[in-house]
């Protein structure tokens, strides 16, 4: 689908929250950065550990400043800009008295960073001094505004996707509308990108992070992948959340990998740079501080054995509340300590991964050809209606749209199964492997609604 | 007594768009034989007000989860019964306030609002299902349809 881009942006630029900035000022600034502030760099010079990549925005600028330079400090490889929930919403005014209210106050009234009440020239002076690339992490269904800033303002990662930014986080958000938005942000950092200092596109796999199956989690990603591709994007991160069990994250890593090689050829872009990142787990967390701890560590070796090229790394802090930058800084420097005291294996195989490979490729590859086929070579418009017609299902999304027909629970060994495909396309020899695999489990006449309550607080050491 | 199943309205109230209490109740209510109607997250009085009249409702169940609950339904159980439906059940459970007061405290308080069950922090799906058709059978033991 052709947008009228340089008409888009003028509307953009339009914004009062853009005065004073040209369009053209990113891309001259961008060039000015040394490349170890983009993630492409970071990537490609990557030794054998993983990145560490934290969470963290706080509303006042010389904190955020302050909370990125300890983080990089303690040893994290990215540095985050993660943006208030008002923001997300496009809710700039809102932000802008909470922002006030909380300088003059001295207390947070944000849960993030206001990046386009601050705007560029803040941006761009927190950000001085750090040669680390800086990502923006949010949940944000139209990000335009935002990213225009973001990129002006020297950061070079952009997270996010108009199927994973709406689909866990909003109940009646245009999804058409939301993937063209997202068209938008794709063409804007393609434009932005240069061989030595591409602009980095980052989808976000975990979705709702409760119980959905790893087949559905890759055709999200291979999709939001070629939607990137179609917009020239160079440089590409496909991610995935913890499932709770090793042998559905070992397989998943793999085909994540495989099957985003083969969808980029076949799109003509075989030259992408596509690299993989692993959520440590982002369910319910323990409220006991040693069981989460231990479950950020168990974690960053899980996310090192399948080999993910960065791990959004966890706080003690997640079943209270936001973490401090102490937390924060803990957890980073935990999962570094652990990287640095044994190498670690890169690949993780055993006759039960490949099984379990085979079974999420066969599942994914039918869901993926599918949307592409309703869409007639338009990759949105086969999500649009791949979402409508339940073919694409997401469970536990809060979106009006989006079918809850699909029914998963765990099996004996805590592996995510379909027990329902609903109108999602699972061939018919893999419905039959779930089935077989889901039937090995016992619980008695215990209540689904409670046996589902059951794995979704799996990792909370609550025994329900 | 109530010809057929029981209609149960449920919903998120207010801001909040936390979906997974919810969904598990809308499974655990139908796998109890009661026929719901699920307005989603992010939903307002009116609109559970609505969805009474439409649905004929026997019952509502409110799920809330940011700690806002007593701003957006303090006035239900008045507007239920200024619309002649005063003998509609209602349950809300989640995490209903954010700071003092213990669940038994906050259970209290939604009581007192006119709720008739509240799960602060508690109650497995299938448990709340069981306790809502106990309650509905008897509310409606000696009526007729």
């Amino acid at each position: 689908m052709k947008i009228d881009f340089d008409d888009l942006r003028r509307e953009i630029f339009a914004s009062r929250w853009l005065a004073g900035v040209d369009r053209t000022d990113a891309q001259r600034f961008l060039a000015t950065l040394s490349p170890n502030r983009f993630a492409a760099s970071a990537f490609r010079n990557r030794g054998p550990q993983p990145l560490l990549q934290p969470r963290g925005g706080v509303p006042e600028a010389f904190a955020q400043k302050r909370l990125m330079h300890s983080l990089h400090e303690a040893g994290s490889d990215f540095v985050p800009l993660t943006i208030d929930s008002h923001s997300r919403l496009g809710d700039f005014e809102v932000a802008e008295a909470l922002l006030r209210r909380s300088e003059a106050e001295g207390v947070p009234l944000l849960n993030g960073f206001p990046l386009v009440n601050h705007g560029v020239a803040v941006c761009r002076d927190i950000l001085m001094g750090l040669e680390c690339p800086v990502s923006l992490r949010h949940g944000t269904p139209d990000a335009r505004l935002l990213v225009e800033v973001a990129l002006a303002g020297g950061v070079t990662e952009i997270e996010g996707g108009g199927l994973t930014y709406s689909l866990p986080y909003s109940r009646d958000s245009n999804l058409e509308e939301t993937l063209r938005n997202w068209a938008y942000v794709d063409r804007v950092c393609a434009i932005h990108s240069t061989p030595e200092r591409p602009i980095h596109r980052e989808s976000f796999g975990p979705l709702t992070a409760t119980l959905v199956p790893p087949a559905m989690v890759v055709a999200v990603q291979i999709l939001e992948l070629l939607m990137a591709a179609t917009q020239g994007v160079m440089s590409f991160s496909v991610s995935f959340g913890q499932f709770g069990a090793f042998e559905q994250e070992a397989a998943t890593a793999a085909v994540l990998r495989s099957l985003g090689a083969d969808y980029c050829r076949r799109f003509g872009r075989g030259d992408m740079e596509v690299r993989l990142v692993f959520h440590q787990w982002m369910g319910a967390f323990p409220k006991d501080r040693v069981k989460a701890i231990g479950l950020i560590a168990a974690s960053a070796l899980t996310g090192r054995a399948v080999g993910a090229d960065k791990i959004v790394v966890k706080t003690a802090d997640e079943a209270i509340g936001l973490p401090s930058v102490a937390s924060n800084c803990e957890a980073v420097s935990l999962v570094k300590y652990l990287y640095g005291i044994e190498q670690g294996h890169g690949s993780a195989s055993s006759p039960e991964i490949e099984a379990e490979r085979e079974l999420i490729e066969a599942e994914a590859r039918a869901i993926i050809e599918a949307v592409l086929d309703l869409g007639e070579g338009d990759v949105i418009r086969g999500c649009v209606g791949a979402i409508s017609s339940g073919i694409m299902d997401i469970p536990f999304s809060p979106h009006e749209k989006n079918a809850n027909r699909l029914v998963t629970m765990r099996d004996a060994a805590g592996r995510i199964r379909i027990r329902d495909a609903g109108n999602v396309p699972v061939p018919r020899e893999c419905l039959i492997r779930e089935a077989e695999l889901l039937a090995l489990r016992k619980e008695g006449n215990r209540p689904f609604a409670d046996l589902l309550l059951k794995d979704i607080l799996v990792m909370t050491g609550i025994v329900l | 007594m109530v010809v057929g199943p029981y209609r149960v309205v449920l919903g998120v109230i207010g801001n909040d768009i936390h979906v997974v209490a919810l969904r598990l109740l809308d499974i655990a209510l139908r796998d109890a034989g009661i026929e719901t109607r699920n307005i989603g997250v992010n939903r307002f009085l009116e609109e559970f007000l609505e969805a009474v009249e439409t649905h004929d409702a026997h019952a509502v169940l409110l799920s809330s989860n940011n700690g806002e609950a007593e701003l957006w339904c303090a006035n239900l159980r008045r507007e239920l019964e200024r619309r002649g439906k005063g003998d509609i059940l209602l349950y809300i459970g989640g995490t209903l306030q954010i700071g003092l007061g213990s669940d038994a405290d906050i259970e209290r308080k939604f009581l007192a609002m006119g709720f008739d069950r509240v799960y602060s922090r508690r109650g497995m799906p299938g448990e709340v299902a069981q306790q809502l058709l106990e309650d509905l059978a008897r509310t409606h033991a000696d009526k007729t349809a």
